[in-house]
């Protein structure tokens, strides 16, 4: 027997944790090695030794902390876990798992359905054609206080406090007037007087689109009492020459139109600007 | 009361187990009345902190109470099993502590442990010079189990102090009883050493 073997030996011997085989092997061994009987005397003194460090007590605060603990578990109904529900967890893993997975595929799917960013190209457009709009304002400040003389409505100075979405809702009431000028070629030589609402300035700028908004009806407008476009000498003033000509070729539009109606209600025609200011008023 | 009193003391470590797998918390706190020392001093010479092996104990006894359905008395004694959920909750201790370490702070609660108010006062029949000895021993042999590694400490203190055998301890590190020898033999090498070098 080596003397490393007999280390093992001798420390298991010491536990008592020896065959009796092991056991008369090893004394055979010791008594013929000095070093490893000096070691079986050293492991005794370290067992004696290690005695000495004797068991303490935990505090007081141990129990009372546990079985406060151990009320609230049985309060919760926690104390002891039933076996079924390990067993139901351990089918919702997996399923837990698989619908993890599922909702990943799915937002990656959608992420990649999303619109392109958009360009620098695209975004320097719609810089420019804004600016043009917000100079086209800057300069002639007095095309849409002129509509609202013309259209009875709130003063000049109050007209600069709406909000845009009303101002467009205007210019396209406007446009409706136009479109028949259109028709007859007679194109409006400065389409800048008419100073469009920021909304529309990018429809200018691309295709210079001046018909009705969608949704908009002559008729329903003539029937319907809306105050009519602004007289001649103020169009001229706002709108220049080519305003005064599409107001002459909305007169004649609204003449005919008069007549129509006339003829189907057997009603007699509206006075030129005797319109009412109510859009939602009665039929007369 | 009495009658009670001694029908718990008959009662098997396994018997109690199975009371509580019953749905009696009370067996519970026989259990922990019976345990809690024994784990204390465990988790206590682990660590070598007292509030940590205090939290240890509780931490332990509170997975008992959770995960008690899966103890079965008829496959194993209670003690190995214990000791074997004492042993993961010390381990999972020692490797976050390991992670995270708490130097400055750690070093201020060994010193507050090192009080001599903490140090059992000496029998009446020793002289003051004997108990001085064993205070120093003490010392020395709680930094040399500090020292060891968490396989060797464990062992060796499951044998000195808990008594197991080498079956038992082979279950609760989960090896081969030939590797928990080798184990209990370098632990002893180690702290022969470590006690003559802090005797030199």
């Amino acid at each position: 027997m080596k003397c490393k073997k007999a280390g093992i030996l001798i420390s298991a011997f010491a536990d008592g944790e020896l065959s009796p085989r092991e056991q008369s092997a090893l004394e055979r061994h010791i008594s013929a090695c000095a070093a490893c009987a000096r070691e079986m005397q050293e492991i005794t003194e370290l067992r004696r030794d290690m005695a000495l460090w004797a068991e303490e007590a935990p505090s007081e605060w141990l129990a009372q902390s546990f079985s406060h603990k151990l009320r609230e578990l049985a309060d919760e109904g926690c104390a002891p876990v039933p076996q079924k529900v390990r067993l139901r967890w351990g089918v919702l893993g997996p399923a837990t798992a698989v619908f993890a997975t599922a909702m990943l595929l799915i937002v990656i799917v959608l992420h990649n359905q999303t619109p392109p960013p958009v360009t620098r190209e695209a975004a320097k457009s719609h810089r420019t054609a804004t600016q043009h709009a917000q100079d086209r304002q800057a300069a002639n400040p007095q095309a849409i206080g002129g509509e609202a003389q013309g259209t009875g409505q709130t003063p000049t100075t109050e007209r600069h406090v709406i909000p845009p979405k009303i101002v467009r809702h205007r210019h396209a009431r406007i446009h409706v007037a136009v479109r028949p000028a259109r028709d007859t070629n007679v194109k409006p030589e400065t389409p800048d007087v008419t100073g469009p609402s920021p909304g529309y300035a990018d429809l200018g700028s691309r295709g210079g689109y001046t018909g009705p908004a969608p949704g908009d009806n002559i008729a329903d407008r003539t029937t319907s009492g809306v105050a009519p476009i602004a007289g001649a000498d103020e169009v001229k003033d706002n709108l220049g020459e080519a305003g005064l000509a599409m107001n002459e070729t909305v007169e004649r539009l609204r003449g005919t139109l008069q007549q129509a109606v006339d003829l189907l209600v057997s009603k007699p025609p509206l006075p030129a600007n005797g319109g009412t200011e109510s859009h939602g008023g009665d039929i007369p | 009361m009495m009658q009670i009193a001694a029908n718990s003391a008959r009662e098997t470590d396994e018997e109690l187990m199975a009371r509580f797998q019953a749905g009696d918390s009370a067996a519970m706190e026989e259990i922990f009345a019976r345990f809690q020392k024994p784990l204390f001093n465990f988790f206590y010479r682990m660590v070598s902190r007292r509030e940590t092996a205090e939290d240890l104990v509780q931490e332990t006894f509170l997975k008992l109470c959770r995960f008690g359905h899966t103890f079965c008395g008829s496959n194993a004694k209670f003690t190995t099993w214990l000791y074997s959920v004492a042993g993961n909750q010390c381990r999972d201790y020692l490797r976050h502590s390991a992670r995270r370490p708490e130097m400055p702070v750690a070093d201020l609660e060994e010193s507050y442990s090192e009080d001599p108010m903490e140090i059992p006062p000496p029998a009446q029949d020793s002289p003051v010079e004997e108990h001085l000895i064993r205070m120093e021993i003490r010392q020395e042999l709680k930094s040399a189990i500090k020292s060891l590694p968490e396989k060797e400490r464990t062992a060796i203190v499951l044998r000195e102090y808990h008594g197991l055998e080498y079956k038992e301890i082979a279950e609760v590190l989960g090896c081969p009883i030939g590797s928990v020898k080798v184990l209990i033999f370098r632990a002893r090498q180690r702290l022969r050493e470590r006690l003559k070098d802090m005797a030199a």
